[in-house]
């Protein structure tokens, strides 16, 4: 019956979604790639900033990239980024590629790199009270861990 | 009487003294809104379901048929109709509101032609003075038996065929004014193995060639003899196979000569896309329009061939053909015998 | 089994299907195709719309959204279908209004609208999934197959 062979072809469809992308990133290019919407922290925050700007330093150098959000405690970085529309195709690779770096270049911090459009939002806003205020050293630590948890939270 | 071995030549001539055709609104906009009796503007006539409605569309028809002419009700002493719905309980129900003495019948589309005939046969034979004879189907209430939920957002297949919501009943007598029951023949299942649903105009066109080309072989007649040779549903695709069939067996019929009911009841552009089906089909634009038409004197001979499809939702998910049918009866204008 | 039919029926049967299958309107595949293309697209840009909506100015993260996206697409499909206009669409736009998660939404709503008349157990309770229920019986299933298929190949494949 024809309804039954649609039925059929959707259920199949549904299931494949998901496979495929193989691809890599681009290797870093020697300058820094100026169009990157990033702003770099006053490293006199309770807890120093230094580790997020060197991520954004790091990463900037990709051209794939179009926005780096970072914020860190002295126990976890949370690094947020955007990427080029057609790139977002082999989103999941470029962020397992990326997060690896990430961690061999913080080894004495937990990194988490999220490629979600409301974590940059949030960290966005996190940055700019930064510049605007300094938060106690408790607070801090509390607000990144939230945003972690929120980035990780699945459905 | 018996002629051949499948037609019957009424000699009492039975006349079709009344009709009553009800339509909905989809019938209202449609090609020949002026032959309906009554139209509704409400699916649901006020009922809260579909099947009370298709109920209430045969009970206005027959009150109508009824009114229109001079006798009373409890003159008529049988009510023969049937539907598509489950265990035609809607024309059951009908029948115990009208309170008339009822023959069940099931042929599907060809329901209509099926009833007038056993009624000319009966009131031929004297067997009552006044017989109730019509069909009803309701858009709504069969796309829910036999295809999906009305609502539901699947793409029909161009060959599918739209359901006509509406009943036609027609008050066959002894003797007085109308057209007069002249002959019919009684069709035989034809199935040649098509399994679609959504093409029963291609199914049933074998059907409707069989029992015509009988017809006139039988009464030994000429496809001539008819100003117009009036099939029931076989819409776009099933009208122009079955004329070419015809034109192969050598029954030389014009292209203006062989009309179908499927295709007079709505206009162009209304999305009905292979053309209209349903019991009520050939029953509404048989009683309404070419009567009508006849009494006008447009038309002086008709033969109306109505075809049924007579599957069962069941039956086509088991795979199974469709077993078709279809029945003529031919009606003469009175001045002309 | 409905090959094996044809094979066996007799010689005019055959041959009347062969006659007829030629007669036949086809399903105007290309038109229909492009058809869905636009329309499912429409659909899944008013999607993309409402999750950006929620990303925006609700607590949703890009994973998060997903949910509160398809209950709105659901409930906007339910007042269509209920208004009639659904079943409109999808005789114009065919896999294009199917294929989303309105035609899903539509099919459960349709089936549930149709047979109010039989009560709310008997009803609408067993009929809403008389259209939707396949998808998820051979969706679940087939994604049973793939997760099985999946692990047999990293188990002793060693991909």
């Amino acid at each position: 019956m024809q309804l039954g062979k649609w039925l059929l072809i959707s259920a199949f469809l549904f299931t494949l979604i998901g496979c495929g992308t193989d691809s890599a990133l681009d290797p870093p290019s020697k300058q820094r790639n100026e169009d990157i919407d990033l702003s770099e922290i006053s490293t006199d925050q309770s807890i120093s900033q230094e580790p997020s700007n060197r991520a954004k330093d790091i990463l900037s150098h990709y051209d794939q990239i179009t926005t780096i959000k970072a914020v860190n405690s002295d126990k976890e970085i949370l690094i947020a980024i955007e990427i080029k529309h057609m790139e977002r195709f082999k989103l999941a690779k470029i962020r397992e590629q990326l997060t690896k770096e990430m961690k061999e270049e913080f080894d004495n911090l937990k990194v988490e790199l999220s490629t979600d459009k409301k974590i940059v939002m949030e960290l966005d806003k996190l940055e700019k009270n930064l510049k605007k205020q300094v938060y106690p050293k408790k607070d801090l630590q509390k607000k990144l861990n939230k945003l972690v948890e929120f980035s990780k939270e699945q459905t | 009487m018996l002629t051949g071995h499948q037609t019957w030549v009424f000699n009492n001539k039975p006349v079709i003294i009344s009709t009553g055709t009800v339509g909905g609104p989809f019938e209202a906009n449609g090609n020949i809104p002026n032959d309906f009796d009554l139209l509704h503007d409400d699916m649901w006539l006020k009922q809260d379901s579909f099947e009370k409605a298709q109920q209430t569309l045969m009970e206005e028809a027959c009150q109508t048929a009824v009114k229109k002419s001079s006798i009373e009700k409890e003159q008529v002493q049988f009510f023969i109709s049937g539907d598509l719905i489950n265990q035609i309980t809607p024309t059951s129900f009908a029948a115990k509101t009208i309170g008339i003495p009822y023959f069940g019948l099931f042929n599907a589309c060809a329901t209509s032609m099926e009833s007038l005939a056993l009624s000319a046969m009966i009131i031929n034979a004297k067997g009552a003075n006044y017989i109730l004879s019509g069909t009803s189907s309701h858009n709504a209430a069969a796309e829910k038996q036999f295809r999906y939920p009305t609502e539901y957002g699947g793409q029909k297949p161009p060959t599918a065929q739209w359901t006509v919501t509406g009943a036609g009943c027609a008050l066959v007598a002894q003797d007085g004014q109308g057209p007069k029951i002249t002959s019919a023949t009684i069709g035989k299942i034809i199935d040649m193995g098509i399994t679609d649903p959504f093409n029963m105009g291609g199914a049933m066109a074998p059907a409707a060639v069989h029992t015509i080309e009988t017809h006139f072989k039988e009464r030994n007649i000429d496809p001539s003899y008819y100003d117009l040779i009036i099939t029931g549903d076989l819409g776009h695709i099933g009208r122009e196979i079955s004329l070419d069939l015809l034109k192969k067996r050598g029954l030389s019929i014009q292209e203006n000569q062989y009309v179908d009911c499927g295709l007079t009841i709505y206009r162009e552009g209304q999305p009905v896309l292979a053309g209209a089906s349903g019991p009520a089909c050939s029953a509404v634009v048989t009683y309404g329009h070419f009567l009508n038409r006849m009494k006008k004197g447009d038309l002086h001979r008709i033969l109306v061939v109505a075809t049924g499809a007579l599957h069962s939702p069941l039956s086509i998910q088991q795979n199974d053909p469709i077993p078709c049918i279809a029945h003529a009866v031919s009606i003469e204008s009175g001045s002309d015998v | 089994m409905a090959d094996k039919k044809k094979k066996n029926a007799p010689p005019d049967a055959q041959e009347y299907q062969a006659f007829q299958q030629q007669r036949e309107v086809q399903r105007p595949i290309v038109k229909n195709c492009i058809k869905a293309f636009f329309v499912g697209g429409f659909i899944c840009f008013i999607g993309q719309i409402i999750s950006t909506f929620y990303i925006y100015f609700f607590h949703f993260t890009e994973q998060t959204v997903g949910n509160p996206t398809v209950a709105t697409l659901i409930f906007i499909t339910m007042l269509f279908t209920g208004f009639g206009f659904y079943d409109r669409i999808g005789q114009f736009a065919g896999a294009g209004s199917a294929v989303p998660v309105t035609g899903f939404g539509n099919a459960v709503i349709s089936a549930a609208i149709e047979h109010r008349t039989e009560g709310f157990i008997l009803g609408v309770g067993t009929n809403m999934f008389k259209l939707a229920g396949p998808v998820i019986v051979y969706g679940v299933f087939s994604a049973f197959v793939v997760a099985l298929i999946k692990t047999i190949l990293i188990q002793w494949g060693g991909l």
